[in-house]
Order: C-alpha cells, then sequence, then structure tokens
C-alpha cells in the first residue's frame, strides 16, 4: 500500500490538501483548508465554535471524510484508506476529548488496560503498560480510583494515557481542558507539552485565547467559519477576500487572514500535491 | 479469545433478563418448529404404513397352467421396481374373503364353485410405491396373456402421494417462516445489545480496534442466544411429545439428529443475526 510507504519519507503527520467538507447546511463546514503539521510539531486549532475545528480533527482520524481535497494523517490518505483499514490510521493518532469518553465504573487502570487489550497488545504486557502509562501522566498513586472517583483533570489524564497506549505519533485534542478549571487546564497542558517534548505532535482545539498566549512557541492556526485565516506559522499573511466574512474571526490574533499555502516551516521535501 | 469470552459473559450478566427473554422467545419459535418437526416425521411414519399397501395385484384366468404362471411370476420378480410376487390360489382367495369379509361368509359357503380367481400379488420396493411406477407394473402384468384383470388402488396412490407432497412444503414454508422469526428476535436482542454497548464500541474504534474484534462478543452472543433457544425448543417439544404419548396417542419421537440439526440451526441463525446488526451499526457510525 502506497500510504504505508510514504510514512517512512514525509516529515508531516498532518496534510489538509484543499479540504472541503459539506454537511446539509448551506455553508461548508471546512472550506478549501490546506495545512500541514509536522512530525513533533505543536499546534492549537482555535476558532470560534462552529468554525470547523472539530471537523477538521475528526477528518484527520478518519471519523468523517472531506467533500472535497485529501486529508492525510500519520500517512494515511482520505482517498486510499478503506473503511476497513481505518483502524490502522487509530493506532498512529491518538484523540482526546473535552468530554473525556471513558468507560463509567471502571478503574483508570482498567480504562487504560481496555485500550491495550482492544489494540491486541501482549497479556503480559498489559498491567505493566498500563501502570507505565497511568505513572506517565502522574496518576501512579490512582489507578485503582473508579473513574467516577476522579476529578476532571485526573479524568482527562485516564484519557490522555489511554490515548497513548498504541504509542501513536499524534495526538488530537479536541477542547481537551474545555471542562477544566484553571489549575487542571494548566497541568493538561504542561502534560501535552512534556508529550510533545518526547516527539510526538499535537494538534489541540481550543478557543481559550488566554492558554494560547501563555505557550508562544506553539504554532496557531485558526478557523474562521470553515476558512483557515491564520497560520502563526507563515512568514506573511496576504490580505485576501477570506476577511470580509469574518469580522469577529480575528480579533484576538493581531494578524491578517490570508489565503494559505502549506506553513512555511512544515514546507515538505518533495513538491506539494494537490 | 479470552476477551471476546470475558465480554460476552459480561453482556449476559449484565442483561440477563434481555438474554433471557430473547433465548426464550427465539426457543418458542422454534418450539413451533418442532412440532411441524414432530407432526411431519408422524404422518410420514404413518404413511409408509400405508404405502407398504401399494401392491398391483394381477387376476389369472381360470385356464392359466402353473407353467405359465411360474413364467410370469419370475418374469415380473426380475423387474427393479418389485419386492416381491406372491401366488394366490383360487382356494386361497376363497379363504381370504371368508377371514377380511366375515359377513359373506354365508353367501361363500353357499357357492358351489369357488367364483374368485387366482391371482399374482406384486409388491413394490419401497422407492416405488408411487401412482406412475404401479401404473407402469400393471401394464406390463397386463401384456401376459393369461392376466384377466389388472387391479391397484390408482386413486388411492395418487392421493397418497398428494398427501405427502403436500405435507413436506407445508412444512418447509412454516419451518422457514419461523426459522426467520427466531433469526428477526436475535438480531433484535443484539442490536439492543449493541445500542447498550455503544459508548464502550465508541472507544475501541477510537482506540483503533478491528472490526472483527469488536463483532466477536456480539457474535459469540448471538449464537449462544441461538443454541440455548434451540435447546429451549426440543425440550419443549420432548415435551409435547411426552404428553401426546402419555395421554392422545401414541407417536414416534423424531430423529435425534434433527433436534441436533434444529440446535445447530439456532447457534447458525444467531451467529448471521448477530454478525448483520454489529455490522450494520459500526457501518453507521
Amino acid at each position: 500500500m502506497g500510504n504505508i510507504n510514504l510514512r517512512g519519507y514525509d516529515p508531516h503527520v498532518i496534510k489538509f490538501i484543499h479540504v472541503t467538507k459539506e454537511y446539509a447546511r448551506p455553508e461548508p463546514a471546512l472550506s478549501d483548508v490546506s495545512f500541514h503539521l509536522a512530525k513533533a510539531q505543536f499546534a492549537f486549532l482555535t476558532g470560534h465554535s462552529g468554525s470547523g475545528k472539530s471537523t477538521a480533527l475528526r477528518l484527520a482520524h478518519l471519523v468523517e471524510r472531506p467533500t472535497a481535497g485529501e486529508v492525510r494523517a500519520s500517512g494515511f490518505s482520505s482517498l486510499r484508506t478503506s473503511r476497513r483499514d481505518v483502524w490502522k490510521l487509530r493506532r498512529r493518532v491518538g484523540y482526546v476529548f473535552q468530554d473525556f469518553r471513558l468507560l463509567p465504573g471502571r478503574t483508570a487502570l482498567d480504562n487504560v488496560s481496555f485500550a491495550l487489550e482492544v489494540i491486541g497488545s501482549p497479556r503480559k504486557q498489559i498491567l505493566p503498560r498500563a501502570q507505565r502509562l497511568l505513572g506517565q501522566v502522574g496518576l501512579a498513586p490512582k489507578a485503582g480510583a473508579v473513574v467516577g472517583e476522579l476529578s476532571g483533570g485526573e479524568q482527562q489524564r485516564v484519557a490522555i494515557a489511554r490515548a497513548l497506549a498504541s504509542e501513536p505519533l499524534l495526538l488530537l485534542a479536541d477542547e481537551p481542558t474545555g471542562n477544566l478549571d484553571e489549575r487542571a487546564t494548566r497541568g493538561i497542558l504542561e502534560l501535552f507539552w512534556e508529550i510533545n517534548a518526547l516527539g510526538m505532535a499535537v494538534l489541540m482545539a481550543t478557543h481559550d485565547l488566554e492558554l494560547m498566549r501563555r505557550y508562544p512557541s506553539a504554532r496557531v492556526l485558526e478557523l474562521d467559519q470553515g476558512h483557515l485565516v491564520y497560520d502563526s506559522a507563515k512568514t506573511e499573511q496576504p490580505v485576501s477576500s477570506v476577511d470580509e466574512n469574518s469580522e469577529a474571526g480575528a480579533d484576538a490574533i493581531p494578524a491578517p487572514a490570508g489565503e494559505l499555502k502549506p506553513a512555511a516551516e512544515a514546507e515538505p521535501a518533495q513538491p506539494q500535491e494537490t | 479469545m479470552l476477551y471476546t469470552i470475558r465480554e460476552t459473559l459480561i453482556a449476559f450478566k449484565r442483561a440477563p433478563l434481555l438474554t433471557g427473554l430473547s433465548a426464550t422467545m427465539v426457543g418458542l419459535a422454534l418450539f413451533v418448529v418442532g412440532l411441524f418437526g414432530l407432526a411431519t416425521y408422524n404422518v410420514r411414519l404413518y404413511l409408509e404404513t400405508l404405502e407398504e399397501r401399494v401392491e398391483v395385484v394381477a387376476y389369472l384366468r381360470d385356464d392359466a397352467t402353473t407353467a405359465d404362471i411360474a413364467i410370469m411370476e419370475s418374469a415380473l420378480t426380475m423387474l427393479p421396481e418389485v419386492l416381491g410376487v406372491d401366488f394366490v390360489t383360487k382356494a386361497e382367495a376363497l379363504e381370504k374373503s371368508y377371514r377380511e369379509l366375515p359377513e359373506f361368509s354365508e353367501i361363500l359357503t353357499d357357492l358351489e364353485v369357488n367364483p374368485l380367481p387366482a391371482s399374482l400379488d406384486i409388491q413394490l420396493r419401497p422407492g416405488s410405491r408411487n401412482a406412475a411406477t404401479a401404473d407402469r407394473i400393471a401394464q406390463q402384468a397386463a401384456l401376459h396373456p393369461i392376466v384377466e384383470e389388472v387391479q391397484y388402488g390408482r386413486e388411492w396412490v395418487e392421493k397418497l402421494f398428494t398427501l405427502r407432497r403436500m405435507g413436506a412444503v407445508t412444512t418447509t414454508v412454516l419451518g422457514t417462516a419461523f426459522a426467520v422469526v427466531a433469526a428477526l428476535i436475535i438480531g433484535t436482542a443484539v442490536r439492543i445489545a449493541i445500542f447498550a454497548r455503544r459508548e464502550e464500541i465508541k472507544i475501541m474504534q477510537l482506540v483503533g480496534a478491528r472490526d472483527s474484534f469488536i463483532h466477536r462478543p456480539f457474535l459469540l452472543e448471538g449464537g449462544i442466544t441461538g443454541a440455548l433457544g434451540g435447546a429451549l425448543a426440543v425440550a419443549l417439544t420432548y415435551t409435547t411429545f411426552w404428553s401426546v404419548f402419555h395421554y392422545l396417542f401414541t407417536i414416534s419421537w423424531i430423529p435425534w439428529e434433527w433436534a441436533g440439526i434444529g440446535i445447530s440451526a439456532g447457534i447458525v441463525f444467531g451467529v448471521l443475526a448477530s454478525g448483520y446488526a454489529v455490522r450494520k451499526h459500526l457501518r453507521e457510525v
């Protein structure tokens, strides 16, 4: 399979190539969005609610397919990966939700073990690996606690440990701190940075501008009404017609909207595919 | 595999009522199939005893010589459809009449000359006891010059054959219908089980479980439900048989292989129905 061979050569974990996603509504959820995310890069995906952040993440996990264009995540193309093979992508791309999506009534350890079991880890390795993963997210002392007894921040840590179970190259996070208080939010962000420092790319959707300001080294991608209107990795941001539709969209970050080609620092070795 | 078995047991433990109810419904649906099986089997046995009486009788002329009769008898015996040929002399025919028609015994005794002809009674082999064969044998027997007349219960044989075919068709149609009902019940039960575990399935898909891995516990659940239903159906059918046998009239129990086939069918339907349901679910999410 071609997309597997690509993995060794492609320095990108995500490629959006002129991606459009339409639903039954008149306005597309995403409109001609192109960007690349390099390995081990940390990026915030921001925008108002309804701007298409979640849609972009869902496309990157092949929960849905683009109406037009191509999405590649961890080497798996939306055009060439059959529904039967999506599980291969899922093991290379972790996903964290705002509402954690843990198995209620089971312990933190069970939740992580479940993921390891589901992906077919050898039985003898499951328990020590689950414990190690919980240690990695700082939850080793609470491994035996039932999910309901854990705080929001702790539950999100369990979810992150679970997402790390298959040792993915990329972590997608959809408003992971949306339900958390200030302190827990900071803790989760620190954890993401630590994970990122180990070489995993992180794409985190958030509308928390304060949070992004605290991490100025992270790349910022902004969506507004389905258009990618800002990319901090771009050296220049030419003004385009997109700006007209986004009166409220770009107020937070003082940068004009732009018609985008792939981010400069993430420029691939080979010419851009269309 | 361990995971599959464990998850299936957990599912049964979590919703024993659901499993119990669907197994019972499947059992009742298959019970109907079992009753038809029991009825068909007994009707078939009864028809077979009736069919044994299907024979062709060639009445012989009074002037037939012993040599002619012997030639005809051996010619008929050589036909593949013929099981055996009995020669009945005039005297034997009269004796038989006394025995079978006692109300006419006085008239028969008063006769000065025995009016009954000698005959060759031709029995057919089990597979050949139908109207077409009987007709052909009768025609061949009639070719012999010593034969006065050939008789067999043509209409009777035809009716018997029709009855048997009707029974087979009825059983097949109704059996299939109720088997489909059983499959639908299992499919619905598995859909409910899938619905109860949809969050878990979502998480499995999220972390990269193969579809087959997600399928397996549901397939096993469907198979077990089908097996339980099938066993219940056999038990109910046997109870019915026992009651009828003891309180109404003598019937025979179906061969145990039929019961085995019934339970296996329950398992196969269970696995297929749940496989269909879970595949459909995974395609929708």
